[in-house]
This record gives structure tokens, C-alpha cells and sequence, in this order.
């Protein structure tokens, strides 16, 4: 195989020799080469099905708007559900009934969403700050505001039904079976579903971990005194829990289940018996929650990992991790349960294996969503295509800036030497040796994540490559006879950098633009993976995958599309990046 | 030779110094401080209140003051400060994790180098035969291949699916004591992790070998040694294989921090609790000194392994310590 290509090229020079030799013209260089370079690529058949996928995803990508059967703005105005990650508005907590589940903004911002149809019921701004996680009970939504009030809103429409001044921030709310019960520093308060103050308890000493229940009102004191309110207020103390103080626990049923120092408790209220179910081996991360249903325990940790304990065996069954903190949780059918987060995702989550049922809205192949649709019922294929279009331009956007400016540096640098060369190449040598993605997780956090600051921080990282790449190129230039008789003519140092340097350089140049819209791809896709990219709602194919990973046991074919699409974007890129090196570059072939 | 290697730690020290500077200019570059925090909680404070603060964390003084402080904790203490996130010293959240690190970037590099080795000489010496192709095509496969998607479809199938290994992790709550059962206990959850952040250097290093043994065969010595009549066995391990893997020891060794970056992603996809996962973890939760210092580690371990790289490279190769 080998020998065969090397008599075509042999073939092929010397025809091309004859031919110049008869035709007694010499041909301008440079057209030549380019002819050649052309006729070399096109026998790489890697190379040709390369450059036809890229142009395919490059088409799609330039008509996205076009061949989408579905608006993706009208999608994500369907579900202004999800508030971006990273920003000071943030969800201060989410409630839910059996059809409703409503999230409350830090801002002020109120959205409900019906689960049964999965559509947004009603909206209320009240362009004050909420402070408080809100509560449910009696058909109200509770929440204290920035105004130190304790505000009551009705959970069918959204309207307000009573607001009370209590002097104060208002910490925590709950709903009890009689109303609300709310705390502000060392005071309690409990009024009734239409806005009657029942009483008002000081409780001294650091309050900082309890629970309240719909059941019964209910306090755990820092000191693990667990106590209890009669209707009048008159506070008792049903239990102490000694050294085991509770991290986060949960009330069911008479029992009180509860994370302390690594282990799993459980204290029954009736027979006082404190009894230790087993340890969460291994996990670093604070507990946020923890919530008993089924006979199964449900544990969140701050930072989005979550397990699953069996109470019965005493340990832990499953563990998973999600993106974003989780808020609240509620009891949901057999053995599952509804997990509400930080940023603005619902999750059903069962307890046996830790799978997600996604809420009703993620289906499969269908007439009309020919890939499916995600979590929040948007039709995956058009969120492909819009994807595409994110990360080819970011790609190709990322690679034009960084050739000019690695070419402007590697050229001038190189032409002139001396020691800021020398600097600036050692500077240049240590940046790449570092671990890229780090710093750029760094660098899209300090700028604020977008697709601008994307850009700019790719840009930083990636014309050092293309500098090197030129100023070693410009060293041998620089010394070469044409170089020489241009400066004999009188040339400056501007023109023969610009006309006689740089577009010597541009074959290798354009081999290490091509690989560089893959490396930027695949930066993008794994930062917006982690959440530090492209931030939803807009789609990028790495977005979509960090989604898509919650749903991997129920909904497998919503990782497989972005990350195929990656995959082979990169692939074409890499076969055409091959195909024009072995093409532009003669004396690298053979050594491959 | 020591002259050489007392030259090159010299030339590392004010490299250290920038990386100490640089770090502490990105982290008073990152949005908000204590102060906002604290303000956020306690929104009445007042601005006397405010001042206060700022003088107590030495908020008030100026830039080279504040690093100056901040750099002589470091170095008298070892103290690098406190986590905002965990409210634990950032020392004891390292030292928790960076154990479980050092397992999956060792196990991964020793997994990429007894691949990447014999497939790159057995591709050299087979150039162009079927077998050859079939790496050439696995190599651009790992080149292409985005590893957090290759580590979900791995979680998919070998974990959701088969049910061979767990789904995340680091170790089983309760194993038989014993060292062997310890180590397949420990392996069993880092197998995925391990393909998962070596594919692509796995790939490189293949192609790399690949190139330096077709450029090694073809000088004069092995033909000089070939008309000798020495065996061929003993001319390609003997002979070529010695000068061949040389720069690829260097390669190697250059590659041990960039693996890092791949397993901020590797831990974020298996939630395998270690200083990758840290590290994003502390972003998200703008928990920046935590972020920062490991930052911080990352680069003086590059700055390490170029040293020991250069001083490998000057031991084998002795016309370096001359230029």
C-alpha cells in the first residue's frame, strides 16, 4: 500500500515536471502548491468523509432556527422554571401539593407550575425579597419577606390573603396541622390558617438545627432536647437525645429519624428509645436533609449528593449525585420520592435504586419529537440542532481569535528575538504544561459563566499553542536567502513580517486552527457539563448531558444524542485536521 | 551534573514566587468577599460595623501587605486557611481527598502506559498491517472521544445495566479485612473512573511511540546491526526500543499534572470523592479559597514534574547539561 501511493506521487511529479518542461511555462509557485496540496487531500478518504460530516453539522448548525420543528424560545418561555445557576436571584425554596408544586424567588418572584399537564400556572412578582423557605398547608403558601412580614398567599391563584408585621426576620416557616408556625431568632410563633395569632414562645439557647411537621408542632434545641406546643403555647420537653445532636431530621409517624456525626438515628417518641441504624460511610459533605418513606430513608448532602439507606439492614443502598442543592422534599407514590433543587429542577427519586423517574414530561421516539423530549418536556432534537449551532460557532469563533493573535505573537516574537522572545516563549511553555480545564473553570467563574466570557477565557488559553507553532516556523523563515534579498530591497521589518513571513506559516497555521475548534468543542461541552458554561435555558451539548445524567436508568437516549454529536464532530475534525497535515505539510509524509 | 540540578531548582524558585502572587491576584479577582457574605446574613450590620470587619481580616490593608500575611501562614503553619462551604480548615479538606486522587491518576497512568507501550511498538513494527489499522482507528476514537460522555455510557451499561460494578463511590462500607480483598474491593469502583480519564492519553502515548520507534528503526545503527546479523528480537528490544522510549519517558512525565484536568471531569461524572470533585464542588459553592489552593497545588506540581522531567532528561541524555 504504501509503495503503491509513493509511485503515484512519483507518477504524478514527474508528469507534472514533463509537463512544464513541454509547455516551457513556469508556473507562480504558490498555485501550485495549493493545487498539489488540494489533489493530496482529496485521496484521503478519512479526510473527505471528515469534511462532509463537518459541513453537515456545519449546515444544520447555520439553519438550526430553520429545520427545528420546534421554537426553542417558546419551549423555554413554556418553562421559565429553571432560574440560571451562578447568580445572585436564586430560589429560596420549593413547595408542593398532589397537582401544584410552586418555587419561591429570593427576588420576590413566585412560579407555580400544574404537574399534572407539566405547564406553568400562575406568576406573582411582590417586588419585595423573600427570605424564608416557604410552607404549604390549608390551601395557603406561606413565606416570611425582607419587610419582617409573614405573608399568606392562596395557593389556587396566587393572590394574597393576609400579611402580618411581626418586627422581625422571619427565619423559618411551617406548616402545621392548624396553621403556621414561624421563627425568628429565639421566638416562635403559631397562627392559624386565616391570619389569628394562637401564640408566641421564646425558646433560648442556639437554635440551629430542628424540624417542624404538619403533624404536631415540633423543635429540636442544639442541645438535643426535642421539644413539643400545646395549642395554648406552653412549651414541654418530650425527650432529650444526649451527645447524639442531630445534624438534620426528619418526624414520622412517632419516630424521629436523624443524621449525627456520620450515623443514622432513630428515636422513638412513644417508647423514648433511642436506637443507631448504621453509618453513611465515606462522605465529606455536611447532610442537608434526610427523609423517611416506605421503610426507606432518603439522605441529601450539600453539594448534590444524595443516598439512599435501607433502615432495616442499617446501611447505605445507593448513592447519586445531582447538580444543584437540594431544597425540599415530599413524599410521592410507592417508593419514590419528589426532590425539589436550588436550581429550579424536580426530581423523582426512587427509594430501592436510586433511579430518577422524571417527572411525566420525558418521553421517547414519537411522530412528533422524533428524539424524544427531556426533563422539562422540550423536544430533544431541536435543542440538538440549537446546541450545535452554540458550540460550532463558539468553536470557530475561538479558533479565528486565537490565530490572530497567536500569529501577531509567534511572528513578531520570533522575527525579533532577544529576551522578551525568550520570556514570553518560557511564559508560554509553563501556561500549557498546566492542566487547561482547572483554569478555565477559574477563569468563566471569576467573568461570570456566558457565551462571551467563554470565548474570551478559550481564547486566553489557546493562542499560545498557535504562537509556538508560528515563531518556530518564523526562526527558519527569518534566516532564509528570500527573507534576506527582501531586506536587501529595503523592506521594513512590518512588510516582511506580514508579506513574506506569515503566509509562509499559514499551512501549518490552518492545521492547528482546524484542531483547535475541536479543543474548544470540548471545552465548551465539559464546562458547561459542570455547570461553569453555556447556563441554561439556552441548549449546548454539554449542557444537555449534565442533565441528561440524571436521568441515565429511565432515559438513557438523552445522553446518547449531545454526546454523540460531540463525538463525532471531533472525530471529523480530527480526521480532517489529519488529512490536511499529511496534505499541506509533504515533508511529514512517510514519518506519520 | 549536580551543577545542573542545583541551576534548575534555582531557576524554580521565583516561578514559585509568580505562581504564589498569580494565585492570590485570582483570588481577590473572584465576585464577592467574607464581608458580602457576612452582610448577607446580618443585613442591619452597620457601616461602623462594616469597618470593623474589614480591619479584623485585614480587609483594610493594602495588596502586598495582605499576601505577604497570607504567604507567611502558608509557609510558617502550613495553614492555607478556612473553608467557607465545610467551616473546616482547607488542609484537612485536602488531605481527606487527595489519597483518593492519587489512586485513580496513578492507577490510570499505569493502565495508559502498559497499553500505550506494546501497541505503539507492535504498530511500528506491523506498520500498515490490519492490526496496525485497528489502533490507528482506536487511537482516533480516544483522541475524539469526550470522556465525560464515555463515562456515562460505561456507567450506563457496566453499572446500570450488567450490575458489574458499583455506580459511584470510592470504597464498600464493609469489606473483609485483609490486604488483597481491600485492593479488588478498591478496584472494582475505580476500573470505570480509570479507563475513563486515561482513553485519551492512552491514545496519545500509543501514537507517540508509534512514531519515535518507525523513526528509530530506520537510522543507521539498526541496519548497521541488522548486516551484523544480530538476531531481530534482540535488535528491537535491545537496540531500538532503549532509544525509542526515552522521549516518551518525558512525554510521560509532563503528563502526570495535565491528567488532573480530566479528572476534575472523571470525578464529577462517577462521583468519586476526590480533589477534582473538590475543586468543582468549591466553584459552584463559591467556597473560592478551597478552589484557589488547590489551584495552587496544581501548579506547583507542574512546576515539580517539568524539574524532574528535566533532570530525567539530562541524566539519560548528557549533551543537555552542556547548552
Amino acid at each position: 500500500m504504501a509503495n503503491n501511493k509513493d509511485n503515484q506521487k512519483q507518477e504524478m511529479k514527474t508528469s507534472e515536471e514533463k509537463r512544464v518542461f513541454e509547455e516551457g511555462i513556469i508556473e507562480h509557485k504558490p498555485t501550485s502548491f495549493v493545487k498539489i496540496a488540494i489533489n493530496r487531500f482529496f485521496r484521503h478518504k478519512l479526510g473527505i468523509i471528515g469534511l462532509i460530516v463537518f459541513l453537515l453539522f456545519a449546515i444544520s448548525a447555520i439553519f438550526a432556527n430553520q429545520l427545528a420543528p420546534h421554537s426553542i424560545t417558546d419551549q423555554n418561555l413554556r418553562n421559565r422554571f429553571a432560574p440560571p445557576t451562578l447568580t445572585r436571584v436564586y430560589p429560596t425554596g420549593s413547595v408542593a401539593t398532589p397537582d401544584l408544586s410552586v418555587n419561591t424567588m429570593n427576588n420576590g418572584e413566585i412560579f407555580s407550575r400544574d404537574l399534572t399537564f407539566g405547564i406553568p400556572s400562575w406568576y406573582q412578582n411582590l417586588e419585595q425579597d423573600i427570605t424564608s423557605h416557604p410552607a404549604v398547608s390549608h390551601d395557603n403558601l406561606y413565606f416570611g419577606t425582607g419587610e419582617n412580614k409573614l405573608m399568606a398567599l392562596s395557593l389556587s391563584n396566587g393572590s394574597e390573603e393576609w400579611t402580618t408585621d411581626l418586627g422581625q426576620n422571619i427565619e423559618m416557616v411551617w406548616g402545621t396541622a392548624d396553621g403556621v408556625m414561624a421563627r425568628s431568632g429565639e421566638q416562635f410563633f403559631h397562627f392559624s390558617a386565616d391570619g389569628q395569632k394562637f401564640w408566641e414562645v421564646s425558646i433560648p439557647g442556639t437554635l440551629d438545627k430542628f424540624t417542624g411537621t404538619l403533624e404536631r408542632p415540633l423543635v429540636i434545641t442544639d442541645e438535643g432536647e426535642i421539644l413539643s406546643f400545646s395549642i395554648e403555647g406552653e412549651k414541654q420537653t418530650l425527650a432529650s437525645l444526649d451527645d447524639a445532636v442531630p445534624e438534620t431530621a426528619h418526624f414520622h409517624e412517632g419516630n424521629i429519624y436523624f443524621l449525627s456525626g456520620g450515623y443514622v438515628y432513630n428515636f422513638n417518641l412513644d417508647e423514648k428509645e433511642l436506637t443507631e441504624l448504621g453509618s453513611i460511610n465515606g462522605i465529606t459533605d455536611e447532610p442537608v436533609k434526610i427523609h423517611y418513606h416506605q421503610e426507606y430513608l432518603f439522605l441529601a448532602f450539600s453539594g448534590g449528593l444524595s443516598k439512599g439507606f435501607d433502615p432495616e439492614k442499617g446501611e447505605v443502598i445507593w448513592d447519586r449525585e445531582d447538580s444543584g442543592q437540594l431544597i425540599s422534599v415530599r413524599a410521592g407514590e410507592e417508593h419514590r420520592v419528589e426532590t425539589f433543587w436550588n436550581n429550579g429542577s424536580h426530581r423523582i427519586i426512587n427509594l430501592e435504586t436510586g433511579g430518577t423517574t422524571s417527572s411525566r414530561m420525558v418521553q421517547g421516539f414519537s411522530d412528533i419529537h422524533i428524539l424524544g423530549t427531556d426533563e422539562l418536556g422540550r423536544d430533544v432534537f431541536s435543542r440538538i440542532l440549537a446546541g450545535g449551532r452554540v458550540s460550532l460557532s463558539l468553536g470557530i469563533i475561538v479558533s479565528i481569535v486565537c490565530v490572530t493573535v497567536g500569529t501577531v505573537v509567534g511572528a513578531t516574537s520570533g522575527y525579533f528575538g532577544g529576551v522578551v522572545d525568550s520570556i514570553i516563549m518560557r511564559f508560554v511553555d509553563f501556561l500549557l504544561s498546566i492542566p487547561a480545564l482547572p483554569i478555565l473553570m477559574i477563569m468563566t467563574y471569576i467573568l461570570g459563566p456566558s457565551f462571551q466570557t467563554m470565548i474570551i477565557a478559550l481564547a486566553i488559553l489557546g493562542w499560545m499553542s498557535i504562537a509556538r507553532v508560528v515563531r518556530s516556523q518564523t526562526l527558519s523563515l527569518k534566516e532564509q536567502d528570500f527573507t534576506e534579498a527582501a531586506r536587501a530591497l529595503g523592506a521594513t521589518n512590518r512588510r516582511i513580517i506580514l508579506r513574506h513571513i506569515i503566509p509562509n506559516t499559514l499551512a501549518p497555521v490552518l492545521v492547528a486552527m482546524t484542531l483547535m475548534v475541536a479543543g474548544a468543542i470540548l471545552s465548551e461541552s465539559q464546562l458547561s457539563y459542570l455547570g461553569l458554561g453555556i447556563q441554561p435555558p439556552t441548549p449546548s451539548w454539554g449542557n444537555m448531558l449534565m442533565n441528561a445524567r440524571q436521568y441515565l436508568t429511565t432515559a438513557p437516549w438523552l445522553a446518547v444524542w449531545p454526546g454523540l454529536c460531540i463525538f463525532l464532530t471531533l472525530l471529523s475534525i480530527n480526521f480532517l485536521g489529519d488529512a490536511m497535515r499529511d496534505a499541506l505539510d509533504p515533508k511529514l509524509k512517510g514519518r506519520d | 551534573m549536580w551543577v545542573y540540578i542545583i541551576r534548575r531548582i534555582m531557576q524554580v524558585i521565583p516561578v514559585l514566587i509568580l505562581i504564589s502572587i498569580a494565585s492570590f491576584a485570582l483570588l481577590n479577582a473572584m465576585p464577592g468577599d467574607p464581608i458580602a457574605d457576612l452582610l448577607m446574613a446580618d443585613p442591619e450590620m452597620s457601616e461602623e460595623d462594616v469597618a470593623n470587619l474589614r480591619r479584623i481580616y485585614g480587609l483594610d490593608q493594602p495588596f502586598h501587605t495582605r499576601y505577604l500575611r497570607w504567604m507567611g501562614a502558608i509557609l510558617t503553619q502550613g495553614d492555607l486557611g478556612m473553608s467557607q462551604q465545610y467551616k473546616v480548615p482547607v488542609t484537612t479538606l485536602i488531605a481527606r481527598n487527595i489519597e483518593n486522587t492519587v489512586y485513580l491518576i496513578g492507577s490510570s497512568f499505569i493502565l495508559s502506559i502498559l497499553v500505550a507501550i506494546p501497541i505503539g511498538i507492535f504498530s511500528a513494527l506491523r506498520q500498515y498491517s490490519l492490526g496496525d489499522y485497528f489502533w490507528t482507528g482506536f487511537a482516533f476514537f480516544g483522541f475524539s472521544v469526550p470522556n465525560h460522555w464515555l463515562g456515562l455510557l460505561l456507567l450506563f451499561v457496566f453499572a446500570f445495566q450488567l450490575g458489574w460494578v458499583p455506580i459511584g463511590g470510592f470504597r464498600s462500607i464493609r469489606v473483609e479485612p485483609g490486604f488483597w480483598n481491600e485492593f479488588f474491593d478498591r478496584l472494582r469502583y475505580l476500573i470505570l473512573p480509570m479507563i475513563t480519564l486515561g482513553i485519551s492519553s492512552m491514545a496519545g502515548w500509543m501514537r507517540y511511540m508509534r512514531s519515535t520507534m518507525l523513526e528509530v528503526i530506520r537510522e543507521d545503527y539498526i541496519r548497521t546491526a541488522r548486516a551484523k546479523g544480530v538476531a531481530e528480537r534482540i535488535i528491537i528490544y535491545k537496540h531500538a526500543l532503549r532509544n525509542a522510549v526515552l522521549p516518551v519517558i518525558t512525554l510521560v512525565m509532563l503528563a502526570i499534572p495535565v491528567m488532573f484536568g480530566g479528572a476534575v471531569i472523571t470525578e464529577a461524572v462517577f462521583v468519586y470523592p476526590g480533589m477534582g470533585r473538590l475543586f468543582w464542588h468549591a466553584l459552584i459553592n463559591h467556597d473560592q479559597l478551597v478552589a484557589m489552593s488547590i489551584i495552587m497545588i496544581i501548579a506547583v506540581m507542574v512546576v515539580i514534574f517539568n524539574l524532574l522531567a528535566d533532570i530525567l532528561y539530562a541524566w539519560v541524555d548528557p549533551r543537555i547539561r552542556y547548552d
